[in-house]
């Protein structure tokens, strides 16, 4: 099944074209994605939605450059990112994508400040100052920037996360499970803030999450199961999402 | 059931497994080795001297006298006492031996040995039963003139049988070689070379006018050594004993090794005992780390119902299998050293031919013992500490970091420290006992540097990491972070390369004040411009003739020896300082108020033995009461002479009896690092003492323009005797052989520093380990695999070079104190100096250990799975 998102007139930014990866060989093998085909469109944010195993990680791994597949295309804007190396595919992510992960998001060594900067700092760019000042005065980090991971709370440790994320200008932001770990209030306050720099700044992001209220917060929803597009739907609220997974999980 | 956890727990980490035992196993080896290749040394030593005493039933030979500068030494026996043996009953044979040294001149003009081995002469024995050697060519001495000598020296000196050759006795003599000599069937024994002459011969270069070196008995059939013993002994003169030549070997063998062995054996265990130092710590860092990983499954243990003294148990039991294969891989390694260098050491002549590997069962037990001892050890510790957890507070934290009680650290290390340093200060201020105290203050200074490691780390990681994050940007700033990130970690990582590093530096900086002091003491004091220095280290000196050359050549302005020796004063042994009086003021600056009867001391001597200008002394020589007893012996014989001799025949007149002598003290002069503290003019030994007996000479100042060298070389070299140097070529040299063993000493503790850089190694391999997920989030944010190789490998430059500054400084208190002791004991005087140019190599070669130790760990983590390491926990 085809899913075209973007509306006729926008350009999707990451586009997969019948993308298939087969792990293990043999009697063990397993289809995680089998002929997914999506574009995802610019300056939206779109939420991958489906039950463990679905193939939803996965397509994320290898939409970001983090993984390869088996078979099919991934372009990211431009670049066709099968056949890349290692090294160009890292200097992909560094540059062109943005990266928020459920924990573990920081460096402890290293202050707010210097990991909000870090994609920056590793390819040897100084940030822009003023877009700087505006990532960190809309996640509210301003009086925590010299702080350390471990002297921050679980909610300003995802804010920090998001402002790196945000720093580098990035075409495409992968968010996996953004609010797993957080209190619901937290979780809302970080979504406040990704659904802002998509309206406010025009920020593409792709958010895999199982959660409905996080889906809500995307202009599209895309349902996998068993490494295929089963639906889409736009414009989600926790409700309809709810009842689409419903269906779905049946 | 714990053990088997134990096993498993060993067999689930094979790298890690391999890094521990590599660093206990080189240990041990190096302890085990040293031991085998000591006691294979002295089992063929033992075989030397039991085949040469194979026929000896007993032997007549003087007791020791004293422990002179050159090693101990030996009565002479009276040569008239052979006469006397004649009438014993039982007695077959009664074989004289003179010893003596003589060193062979090769075809090419040059001295052969000579440096270090002696450069052995004696009369040739021609029985077999009583003499190890052989003559593999040609024939024994008959003449005056003839001599054989061994064929490793005639194959070193080209010299063939027929030759005429010169031998320095230290006076050159001319010889004619009618044989060569073999030892079994080795050309020569260890590196010594041979010279056998005639008896006569001997008795006219060799020795002291009416004695030999001892006397050699064989019994007739049917007597045994015992009661060759029991026959001669009430007989013997003074200073004289009879042993069996079973007793004779024992003896010998005490010799060897209370001597050059037992150093030798010393020496190398002093270092084995640094490399199991310094893997002691590299095992507790790498058990810290893993006790760390393993607390949440300790605590999960714990809460299904193991006790605690089970989850110890797991990990005691765990170390005992690791320190057992390591200890048994070690032992067998070890073998393996001592073999090789065995190899070596017959390839040199310094051992026998013959010798086989002795592996005696203590050697094995040690090296085995000392490495799971100290594995259990290095292990239960952490063990210990991780077990007071509480297991569902370690179930819950996930930070398996623990925060060392860093007041009481910083307390406890720098009092220990600032002790230390006092200790080894008042060594300067109360002179008893400097080496104990010096020791005492250098244990206190290096445990104070362990404790106070983990409250230095990260300060000092982050004061040494500053630079690097300035230059390598964000990877040197985590590599900064993360050496700081576990200070007690990083400190105990550092410590097993400080320790190395304090050892290399403390002998640098020992070697090079003593070396500053050398030549200070000998360009800064010297008034002679010129030094004509033995290079013969087997005991051989100059021809006294050779010296009164010098002197008597006309651009010589004035010509002094300089020769350490030992006297009896008042009856108390003294190091004294052997000089010739006209010469000593211009050679040396000295006003010391010799005129040639009396002696001289320095204030210091002075107030320490009461002694003022013009009292007097008794004066013996050290090795002068075998004279005092030939004298008496004759005296005694010459009045049993006249006793029975018939009436109207006089008597020969008994030689006039040399008691110890009454000197004066007749100058008092400063303290003076050049000579020791008290003076005795040559000519006191050549007057009033028993002339043959004065000290050999072994240094010559000479005073003078550069034609009084030129001349006094001329005349060196017909004596063979070597360079005449200016005095600052002479303290290169001196400088030259300080350099020499030092070499030795860094070539050992590189050792020392391989094990560290396994430690360093080992645990940056664990802490990647630990940080997967990190690095994995690192990769996935762009960094490139070069820059995570590069994070790594700086942050083991960081703990290298921690480490490698606490080692310099600590190294830097330890040659202080080593230097203030020896120097208060052997007056050596002079002060401490810093090479600061070799410190800085030793810091650049900690820096290059961090390099090569984060090699390995670097790699591993570029090689990390970005999606598997995100995907981990």
């Amino acid at each position: 099944m085809t899913t075209d998102l973007a509306p006729p007139t926008a350009t999707g930014i990451v586009t997969a074209t019948d993308v298939t990866k087969i792990y293990g060989s043999g009697e063990t093998t397993v289809r995680a994605l089998d002929g997914v085909t999506v574009s995802f469109p610019q300056g939206q944010m779109t939420a991958i939605m489906g039950p463990s195993g679905s193939g939803k990680s996965t397509l994320m791994h290898c939409c970001a450059g983090l993984d390869t597949v088996t078979s099919g295309s991934i372009r990211l804007g431009d670049v066709e990112l099968n056949g890349l190396s290692d090294k160009q595919l890292t200097l992909l992510r560094r540059d062109r994508v943005g990266f928020i992960f459920q924990a573990f998001n920081l460096i402890p060594t290293l202050t707010a400040k210097e990991n909000i900067e870090l994609p920056l700092a590793l390819a040897g760019r100084s940030p822009d100052p003023e877009w700087l000042r505006q990532v960190v005065d809309t996640v509210g980090l301003s009086s925590r920037l010299t702080h350390r991971p471990s002297e921050l709370s679980g909610g300003q440790q995802q804010r920090v996360a998001v402002a790196r994320a945000l720093a580098s200008q990035p075409d495409v932001i992968f968010a996996d499970e953004p609010t797993g770990n957080l209190d619901s209030r937290t979780g809302a306050e970080i979504l406040d803030f990704i659904r802002g720099a998509v309206t406010d700044l025009g920020q593409t992001v792709i958010v895999v999450t199982h959660d409905p209220v996080a889906a809500s917060y995307a202009d599209s929803v895309l349902f996998l199961a068993d490494g295929r597009i089963v639906d889409s739907m736009a414009d989600p609220t926790p409700a309809t999402v709810l009842d689409r997974i419903k269906t779905l999980d049946a | 059931m714990i053990l088997t956890l134990a096993r498993r727990g060993m067999l689930a980490h094979k790298r890690r497994l391999v890094g521990l035992t590599a660093a206990i196993a080189l240990g041990v080896a190096f302890l085990t080795g040293t031991l085998v290749l000591g006691d294979t040394m002295r089992a063929s030593f033992n075989e030397v001297f039991a085949t040469a005493n194979a026929g000896v039933d007993a032997v007549v030979q003087g007791k020791t006298i004293t422990d002179g500068p050159r090693g101990n030494e030996k009565a002479a026996v009276p040569a008239d006492f052979v006469a006397e043996l004649a009438d014993v009953p039982g007695i077959r044979t009664i074989q004289p031996t003179i010893d003596g040294l003589g060193q062979i001149v090769g075809s090419d003009d040059e001295p052969i040995g000579g440096n270090g081995p002696p450069t052995l002469a004696g009369n040739w024995i021609s029985d077999p039963d009583l003499n190890p050697q052989r003559i593999a060519e040609g024939r024994a001495p008959r003449a005056k003139d003839e001599i054989v000598i061994d064929a490793g020296s005639a194959e070193t000196g080209k010299i063939s049988v027929g030759d005429k050759v010169e031998v320095l006795l230290p006076k050159p003599v001319k010889f004619t070689v009618t044989g060569l000599t073999k030892y079994g069937e080795q050309n020569s024994l260890g590196g010594t070379t041979y010279v056998g002459m005639t008896y006569a011969a001997a008795e006219k270069h060799l020795a002291d006018k009416g004695e030999v070196s001892s006397i050699i008995l064989q019994g007739e059939e049917g007597v045994t050594p015992e009661d060759l013993v029991a026959r001669v002994d009430p007989l013997l003169p003074k200073k004289t004993e009879v042993i069996t030549g079973e007793q004779l070997t024992e003896q010998q063998n005490q010799e060897i090794q209370g001597g050059f062995l037992n150093f030798f054996t010393l020496f190398l265990v002093i270092f084995a005992v640094i490399a199991v130092i310094v893997s002691g710590f590299t095992i507790y860092n790498t058990f810290s780390v893993i006790t760390a990983q393993k607390t949440r499954e300790s605590a999960l243990l714990r809460a299904v119902g193991a006790s605690r003294v089970q989850v110890l148990g797991a990990v005691a039991g765990e170390s005992l299998l690791i320190g057992v294969l390591a200890s048994v891989v070690g032992c067998a390694l070890g073998i393996g050293i001592a073999a090789a260098l065995v190899e070596v050491f017959k390839s040199l002549g310094a051992v026998l031919d013959s010798a086989r590997l002795v592996i005696e069962p203590y050697a094995l037990a040690t090296g085995f013992g000392v490495g799971v001892l100290v594995t259990l050890i290095a292990a239960i510790f952490p063990a210990v500490r991780a077990s007071r957890v509480p297991p569902l507070a370690a179930l819950r934290d996930v930070a398996s970091e623990g925060r060392a009680r860093m007041p009481v650290r910083a307390t406890v290390g720098a009092l220990l420290i600032i002790a230390g340093v006092v200790t080894v200060c008042s060594v300067a201020w109360q002179p008893d006992n400097p080496l104990p105290r010096a020791a005492l203050g250098s244990v206190a200074v290096f445990v104070g540097f362990v404790v106070f490691g983990p409250v230095a780390a990260r300060p000092t990681a982050g004061v040494v990491g500053l630079p690097i994050a300035a230059v390598r940007g964000v990877s040197g700033r985590m590599a900064r972070g993360n050496a700081m990130r576990n200070p007690r970690r990083t400190a105990a990582t550092a410590t097993a390369l400080m320790v190395g590093v304090a050892v290399v530096t403390m002998f640098t900086i020992f070697a090079s004040s003593v070396k500053a002091a050398i030549s200070d003491n000998f360009v800064g004091e010297l008034r002679a411009q010129y030094v004509l220095s033995t290079t013969n280290f087997s005991g051989a000196g100059f021809d006294a003739a050779m010296v009164r050359k010098i002197r008597a050549l006309p651009p010589v302005e004035a010509v002094s020896t300089l020769d350490p020796a030992s006297a009896i004063i008042d009856g108390e042994p003294e190091d004294i300082t052997v000089v010739n009086v006209p010469g000593l003021g211009a050679v040396t600056g000295l006003d010391a108020g010799l005129t040639g009867d009396g002696i001289a001391v320095d204030r210091e001597k002075a107030e320490e033995l009461d002694l003022r200008l013009g009292e007097r002394v008794t004066f013996e020589q050290a090795g002068d009461p075998s004279a005092i007893a030939k004298q008496k012996r004759q005296k005694r014989r010459a009045a049993r002479a006249a006793a029975s001799a018939p009436p109207g025949t006089v008597p020969p007149a008994p030689p006039p009896e040399p008691k110890p002598v009454k000197v004066e003290v007749t100058g008092v002069y400063p303290k003076s690092n050049l000579v020791n503290g008290i003076l005795v003019p040559r000519s006191l030994y050549e007057g009033k003492l028993h002339a043959a007996d004065t000290p050999d000479i072994y240094t010559v100042l000479i005073k003078g323009s550069p034609e009084a060298q030129a001349a006094a070389q001329r005349v060196a070299d017909r004596y063979k005797a070597g360079d005449v140097l200016t005095r600052e070529e002479y303290a290169d040299e001196q400088a030259g052989q300080i350099d020499q063993l030092l070499g030795i000493i860094y070539a050992l503790l590189v050792l020392a520093i391989i094990i560290a850089l396994i430690g360093i190694a080992n645990t940056l391999s664990l802490s990647v380990f630990e940080r997967t997920r990190e690095l994995g989030l690192l990769r996935a944010v762009g960094q490139t695999r070069p820059q995570m190789r590069s994070m790594v490998r700086w942050e083991s430059v960081i703990i290298a070079v921690f480490g490698t500054i606490g080692g310099i400084a600590l190294g830097v208190l330890l040659g202080w104190a080593l230097f203030s002791a020896v120097a208060e004991t052997s007056g050596l005087g002079g002060s401490l100096s810093v090479p600061v140019g070799n410190l800085v190599v030793i810091a650049i070669i900690g820096a290059l250990v961090g390099v090569l130790a984060g090699w390995r760990p670097a790699a591993r983590a570029a090689r990390l799975n970005v999606l598997a390491a995100i995907a981990s926990e």
